[in-house]
């Protein structure tokens, strides 16, 4: 089967992202477009992927449990899950070890966890967007640990990437991600290759969704399918302007 | 102590001066915005190479009154353009952070 996902998504649990960003609107949204691979990847935290789990499953969208890590060296990672267990009990260990500072909702913007209604289930008042305690290599042997992929996100980043906090891509990854503005301008061949590339939307509004994406065929409908793609370099990138993402109705082209 | 004055002790350029008036109180030396964010205190002169907008934000946040960047690191305009809403200074220098803290420490308990 062959999937079109867009792996990095920020639902309105991250402080940076739009309250619209509700798991059901994204995965309508994701569904209309034409995309049936998801990840959601809030900043330090899964809490919303259990919602988001059970939106797909009714849409018919393969979902990888995930989240956005920030290492203590403050460079981002994707890190995804198979199920919706896994990604929480990791999430946890994140959570426990993110630097202890409040949010102030009217200055870092709302952290909520919602329910199927979009119903307001609670507030979290631990800052999400913040180191975790976790170094760039001990984050990796926990994903590990917990059977995830490790992907470093949007290298071609000037801050919070790793390439941006460390000087270069070192040791093992999953996956390097190009930001939708990276795969667009292009030109990173040399710095990524010796991985394999993807890209996503690192969507904060509904319609940065699709905006970046991938393709890839796999005959399991799990993360295991999706991590034999990347070992195998079978993936294939495809990059939408603003006038097409906004545009109603349209589906995906590749 | 303002931020303007800081700069003229200091030797050093103000490129960006909505919020010079600013008073500084204290300094807070950190390339890592997280711990910015959880330990520098109110007032302070944010000594850095972060140059950009997240440093701005950060800066906001922690009600910092003026940025000082370090080993002439190059300002992006979104950051220019952040600060003068947000009015805090940004003051340049080709100084590193280990010195300039120093200085900055000197003077203010001057």
């Amino acid at each position: 089967m062959i999937y079109k996902a867009d792996l990095h998504i920020h639902s309105c649990l991250s402080p940076c992202a739009s309250l619209d960003m509700s798991p059901r609107a994204i995965v309508e949204r994701a569904a209309e477009i034409g995309l049936n691979c998801l990840a959601l990847t809030d900043h330090n935290s899964a809490g919303n992927c259990a919602t988001m789990a059970k939106f797909c499953e009714r849409e018919g969208i393969l979902f990888f449990p995930g989240l956005e890590v920030m290492s203590a060296e403050e460079a981002h990672f994707v890190c995804l899950f198979d199920d919706v267990d896994t990604a929480t009990a990791f999430g946890k260990i994140i959570y426990d070890s993110l630097t202890p500072v409040k949010n102030i909702p009217e200055k870092m913007g709302d952290q909520v966890y919602v329910d199927e209604d979009d119903g307001v289930v609670d507030f979290e008042e631990q800052y999400l967007g913040i180191a975790s305690g976790y170094t760039v290599d001990c984050l990796r042997e926990r994903v590990a640990y917990f059977g995830g992929l490790f992907i470093a996100a949007h290298v071609d980043k000037p801050c919070f990437s790793i390439t941006s906090r460390l000087g270069s891509l070192n040791g093992e990854f999953s996956a390097v991600e190009l930001s939708r503005a990276g795969a667009l301008r292009g030109g990173y061949e040399e710095l990524t290759k010796d991985y394999t590339a993807i890209t996503a939307s690192d969507s904060h509004y509904i319609h940065n969704i699709g905006g970046a994406c991938i393709e890839f065929e796999s005959d399991t409908a799990n993360i295991a399918g999706f991590a034999r793609s990347l070992r195998e370099g079978r993936i294939k990138m495809s990059v939408f302007d603003d006038a097409f993402r906004t545009e109603p109705g349209r589906r995906i082209r590749t | 102590m303002t931020a303007k004055k800081l700069a003229a002790a200091l030797g050093i350029k103000i490129v960006q001066p909505v919020g010079e008036d600013n008073d500084i109180t204290c300094g807070y030396t950190s390339d890592l915005l997280s711990d910015v964010m959880a330990n520098a205190a109110e007032g302070c002169a944010f000594i850095t190479i972060q140059a950009h907008l997240n440093t701005v934000a950060v800066s906001s946040l922690v009600g910092a009154g003026a940025i000082i960047v370090c080993n002439n690191y190059p300002i992006t305009d979104d950051m220019i353009e952040a600060a003068k809403r947000e009015n805090i200074a940004i003051l340049h220098t080709e100084k590193n952070q280990f010195t300039v803290s120093h200085l900055v420490h000197e003077i203010l308990k001057g």
